[in-house]
C-alpha cells in the first residue's frame, strides 16, 4: 500500500519540501492567525459592552511536573466595531510528543479571558470598563502548533436598545 | 442573575453586510496560516526540506513515479536567462527523502525565468515537457525511463517534414494522461509552432505519435494552457483549457473520438500548472479566478468565496507571479485540500466544507506533486549488493554480477566505477535489485588498466548503513576490481588436415586463447584487393562454444579448385582486424556433383 504526500520543489534552492509536516517552514516559524465572524447582541443598530471572552482550545495535555514540554502563547484580541480594543494573552503548556507513533492524547480546554479598557483623564487612568460597540471579533493569533482554537462564547451586556418612537 | 453570552465560531456568525444570521467563513477577514475544520482553526502543518539537491537554485517540476514510489525532480541550476542555467534530473523518495542525480535534461536552458516543468508517469518511464511559451526557447520533450535512467527525446520521423536536416524530436508544453495515451499540447518541433494544438499518442505506445492524430482547439493563435483528463460516470472525457476557454473531447478512441467542443467560452486557466483535479472534478485558476469544472459543460465560480483582503488575480498578475503559479491536491483524512501557490501566497480550498484559506509560505515553492511513499518500513534497505564478478564485455562496457543480500524487494542497485587510482565519478549504472547482474555502458576502457567497482543499494534515495558517497569506505564485500585485458593473443592454429568427401565443410583446428570467455574468436576470409585484404567474417565463436575440439566452417569453393586465405584472430567486436594474426592458406576443390574435397597447407604470413 502506497502512502501519498503532497510536497513542494523550493523556488530558492534544490530542497523537495513536504507540506504539513510538523509546523514550522523549513526552520522559519509562521504565525497563524483567524478572525471571527462579528456578533451584534444587541442588532445592527444596538450596543454592548464585551466583559469576557471563553475560549475554547483543543490541544495536547498539559505536561506533569518535571515533563518536557512545549509552550505556546496565543494572543487574542477583541475588536470591537472593527478596531482593537483590548489584548489579552495566555500560555498552553503541551506535552513534549516524545514518540511520534503514540503521541499524547488530545483533550480540549476553556479559557477565559476578560477585557477592559481604561478610561482615561488627562493621560490619567480613572478606571477600567469593558469594550463597549456594537459588533464583536475575536482575533487569535498563535504561532503554528498543535493548538486548535474551537471558538467560544463572548460575554456581553446590552446597553443600548432601540428605542420605540412615540407620536 | 447569569450573564449573558453569544457563541462565537469560526465560521458561523452574524454576517454584518447581509444580516444573514449564519455566515461562512468566507466571510472572515483574516484566516492566515489555518485550516478550517468542524467549525475550529488548526494551524497548517508546516514545511520540512526532505532532501535536496547540491548548488541547485531551485526546482523546476516535480513528478510521482508512483509505480516505483519515488519522485522525479528537475533540478534548476544557475540563473535563469544566463548560460549557466540548465535543467537536471534526481529521483527522490516517495517520502520526499534522499537525492540521487540522474543525468542532464537541457545543459542550456534558454527559459529566462524559473523554468517551468511538467511531467507525467507513463509506464517504466516519466515523460517531461518544458512549459516554454517560445517555441525557440522550449527543450525537447524527453522520456526519463526509470530502470536504467537513459533520457531520450521523444521524437517522429513525420516532424522533419520532409527535411532530412530538420530535427525529429518533439516539443510540447505539456504532458498528461488520458485513456493511457500520452496526450501533449502546445506541439513544436524546431520547424513547426501549433500552440493549439494537442496531440495523442498511439493506443498501444505511448511514446508513438501519429501525424494525423491531433485535437485543435479554437484560434490557431490562442494557445492551449492545460489538457486534463476528467472522469464522467463511466467514461473520461480530455478538458482542453485555454486562457480563457474550455474545449472538451469526448470518446475513448480514434473511431469515435468527437471535439473539441465549446464547454466554456469564458473561462479556463490561467497558467498550465494552475490546474488541479481531486479526481471527480477539476479546478483551475482562470483569468477572473479559481474555477471548478464538472462535467463537459461550463465551468462554476468558486473564487466568490475568497476573502476580500487577499490578492486578486490582476494583483498576482502584476506581481508576476501568475504564470508561475500551480495547483496541486492534498490529500488529507476527512476530505482534500486544493491549493493554488503564487510561490509563497497560498489559497487552500479545503473540499470538505468548500471554505478557503491563505497561507504565507515562509519557504517559496514553484513546483509541487503528490508523491507516493511504500507503507510499513520506508527506510533505508538493510541488506546490500556482495560483488561477484565483473567482465569486460568489450572496449565500452563490462557486465557486472552480484548476489541481493538481505533486500527490501524495491532497491536500485547502483554500480560505481573508476579506473584505479583516479576519483569516484559516481554512480555509473542503475538497475532494480530483482535482477543479479547488469551491463554497464562504461565509454574508453582502457585495455591493460585495472578497474574499481563498488555497489550500493539505493532505496528512494536513501542507503543502507555504511554506505556513504565515498565507496572507498564501503564494506568490502561490496567492491571488487578488475582488469581490461590487453590484446589477446592470437588463437593456436595447426595446419588443416583434409576432409572427407562428404560434407560440406572444412575443418580448422583453431584452439582460443586463455582470455576472458566474452571475447570471441573469428574466422575471417580475405579478398585481395590492390594489395589490400579485405576482411569478411564467416565464424564467430566465443572459447566456451567449444574450446577443445577444432572448429568447423562453411567453405566457399566454386567447383573447381580454389584457393582462399583466411584469418583468425581472438578479438572484441568491433575491432579491426590485426594483419599480423594468424593467417591460412586453404586450397579448396569441389567437383562438378557439388561434393567438396579439400587439401590445404597452414602458412604464414604468404600473401602480399
Amino acid at each position: 500500500m502506497s502512502v501519498p504526500g503532497l510536497f513542494f520543489g523550493q523556488a530558492g534552492a534544490g530542497g523537495v519540501m513536504a507540506v504539513g509536516a510538523g509546523y514550522d517552514d523549513a526552520g522559519a516559524t509562521y504565525t497563524a492567525r483567524a478572525k471571527s465572524n462579528p456578533v451584534l447582541p444587541a442588532g445592527p443598530e444596538g450596543e454592548a459592552t464585551f466583559p469576557a471572552v471563553y475560549l475554547a482550545c483543543t490541544h495536547r495535555i498539559e505536561p506533569v511536573d518535571a515533563e518536557p514540554y512545549d509552550e505556546v502563547e496565543l494572543t487574542v484580541q477583541a475588536v470591537v466595531d472593527d478596531v482593537v480594543a483590548a489584548t489579552a494573552t495566555f500560555t498552553v503548556l503541551l506535552r513534549a510528543v516524545d514518540d511520534p507513533a503514540d503521541p499524547p492524547p488530545r483533550v480540549r480546554r476553556t479559557y477565559e479571558l476578560g477585557f477592559s479598557v481604561p478610561y482615561m483623564v488627562d493621560d490619567v487612568e480613572w478606571g477600567r470598563f469593558p469594550p463597549r460597540g456594537i459588533a464583536f471579533q475575536l482575533l487569535v493569533e498563535w504561532p503554528g502548533s498543535d493548538v486548535c482554537v474551537d471558538g467560544g462564547r463572548v460575554e456581553h451586556e446590552v446597553v443600548s436598545r432601540i428605542e420605540p418612537v412615540s407620536n | 442573575m447569569p450573564r449573558s453570552t453569544l457563541p462565537i465560531t469560526f465560521g458561523h456568525g452574524l454576517d454584518r453586510a447581509s444580516s444573514q444570521l449564519v455566515s461562512g467563513a468566507e466571510r472572515m477577514e483574516v484566516l492566515d496560516n489555518v485550516l478550517l475544520a468542524d467549525g475550529s482553526v488548526q494551524p497548517r502543518g508546516g514545511l520540512e526540506v526532505r532532501s535536496t539537491a547540491p548548488s541547485a537554485t531551485y526546482v523546476a517540476g516535480l513528478v510521482a513515479a508512483r509505480t516505483a514510489a519515488v519522485g522525479v525532480a528537475v533540478d534548476g541550476f544557475g540563473v535563469p536567462g544566463e548560460v549557466s542555467h540548465s535543467l537536471h534530473l534526481s529521483r527522490r523518495g516517495g517520502d520526499g527523502m534522499g537525492h540521487t542525480s540522474v543525468g542532464t535534461w537541457l545543459t542550456r536552458c534558454y527559459s529566462l525565468e524559473r523554468a517551468r516543468v511538467l511531467g507525467v508517469e507513463s509506464g517504466v518511464r516519466i515523460i517531461l515537457a518544458h512549459d516554454e511559451r517560445s517555441i525557440s526557447r522550449r527543450g525537447n520533450t524527453v522520456a526519463l525511463n526509470l530502470d536504467d535512467n537513459s533520457i531520450t527525446s521523444l521524437s517522429a520521423e513525420w516532424a522533419r517534414g520532409g527535411d532530412p536536416d530538420n530535427s525529429d524530436a518533439l516539443r510540447f508544453r505539456g504532458v498528461t494522461l488520458h485513456l493511457d495515451r500520452l496526450v501533449g499540447w502546445g506541439f513544436g518541433t524546431n520547424a513547426v509552432d501549433e500552440p493549439n494544438m494537442a496531440r495523442i499518442s498511439e493506443a498501444d505506445n505511448p511514446l508513438g505519435f501519429d501525424e494525423t492524430k491531433y485535437f485543435r482547439a479554437g484560434q490557431s493563435g490562442d494557445p492551449l494552457m492545460a489538457c486534463v483528463s476528467q472522469s464522467q460516470g463511466d467514461s473520461s472525457a480530455l478538458l482542453m483549457h485555454k486562457e480563457a476557454e474550455t474545449y472538451f473531447v469526448a470518446g475513448s478512441d480514434e473511431l469515435n473520438f468527437v471535439g473539441p467542443y465549446l464547454a466554456d467560452k469564458r473561462h479556463g486557466a490561467a497558467a498550465s500548472r494552475l490546474v488541479a483535479s481531486d479526481g471527480s472534478a477539476v479546478y483551475t485558476w482562470g483569468l477572473e479566478g479559481p474555477r471548478r469544472f464538472r462535467g463537459a459543460g461550463a465551468s462554476d465560480d468558486i473564487g466568490w468565496r475568497l476573502g476580500l483582503s487577499w490578492p486578486t488575480t490582476r494583483d498576482l498578475a502584476a506581481q508576476g507571479v501568475l504564470e508561475q503559479g500551480f495547483a496541486e491536491y492534498l490529500p488529507r483524512r476527512g476530505g482534500g485540500v486544493v491549493v493554488f501557490v503564487f510561490v509563497d501566497y497560498v489559497y487552500a480550498l479545503d473540499l470538505r466544507t468548500d471554505e478557503w484559506s491563505h497561507w504565507a509560505l515562509s519557504s517559496p515553492a514553484h513546483c509541487a506533486a503528490v508523491l507516493y511513499a511504500r507503507g510499513g518500513y520506508a527506510g533505508p534497505s538493510r541488506g546490500y549488493p556482495d560483488y561477484d564478478q565483473a567482465v569486460v564485455v568489450d572496449a565500452d562496457s563490462f557486465r557486472i554480477e552480484w548476489e541481493n543480500v538481505s533486500a527490501e524487494g524495491d532497491e536500485t542497485v547502483e554500480v560505481w566505477l573508476r579506473k584505479a587510482g583516479d576519483a569516484w565519478p559516481g554512480a555509473a549504472s542503475y538497475t532494480r535489485a530483482v535482477t543479479l547482474s547488469a551491463q554497464v555502458q562504461a565509454d574508453g576502457l582502457e585495455a591493460g588498466e585495472d578497474y574499481e567497482v563498488a555497489l550500493r543499494f539505493n532505496r528512494a534515495g536513501q542507503f543502507t548503513a555504511g554506505y556513504t558517497t565515498v565507496p572507498d569506505t564501503w564494506p568490502s564485500v561490496s567492491r571488487g576490481t578488475f582488469t581490461v585485458p590487453t590484446d589477446p593473443p592470437p588463437p593456436d592454429l595447426e595446419p588443416p588436415t583434409d576432409l572427407d568427401g562428404t560434407v560440406d565443410s572444412a575443418c580448422v583446428p583453431v584452439f582460443p586463447p586463455a582470455v576472458l570467455p566474452c571475447i570471441p574468436t573469428k574466422v575471417y576470409t580475405l579478398t585481395w584487393v590492390n594489395g589490400g585484404a579485405d576482411e569478411t567474417v564467416i565464424e564467430t565463436r566465443l572459447p566456451d562454444d567449444d574450446p577443445d575440439t577444432g572448429w568447423s566452417f562453411a567453405a566457399e569453393a566454386a567447383i573447381g579448385e580454389t584457393t582462399v586465405d583466411y584469418q583468425v584472430e581472438t578479438e572484441p567486436d568491433g575491432a579491426t582486424p590485426d594483419p599480423d594474426g594468424r593467417h591460412f592458406r586453404a586450397r579448396h576443390r569441389r567437383d562438378v556433383s557439388g561434393t567438396l574435397y579439400y587439401s590445404a597447407a597452414s602458412a604464414e604470413k604468404v600473401f602480399p
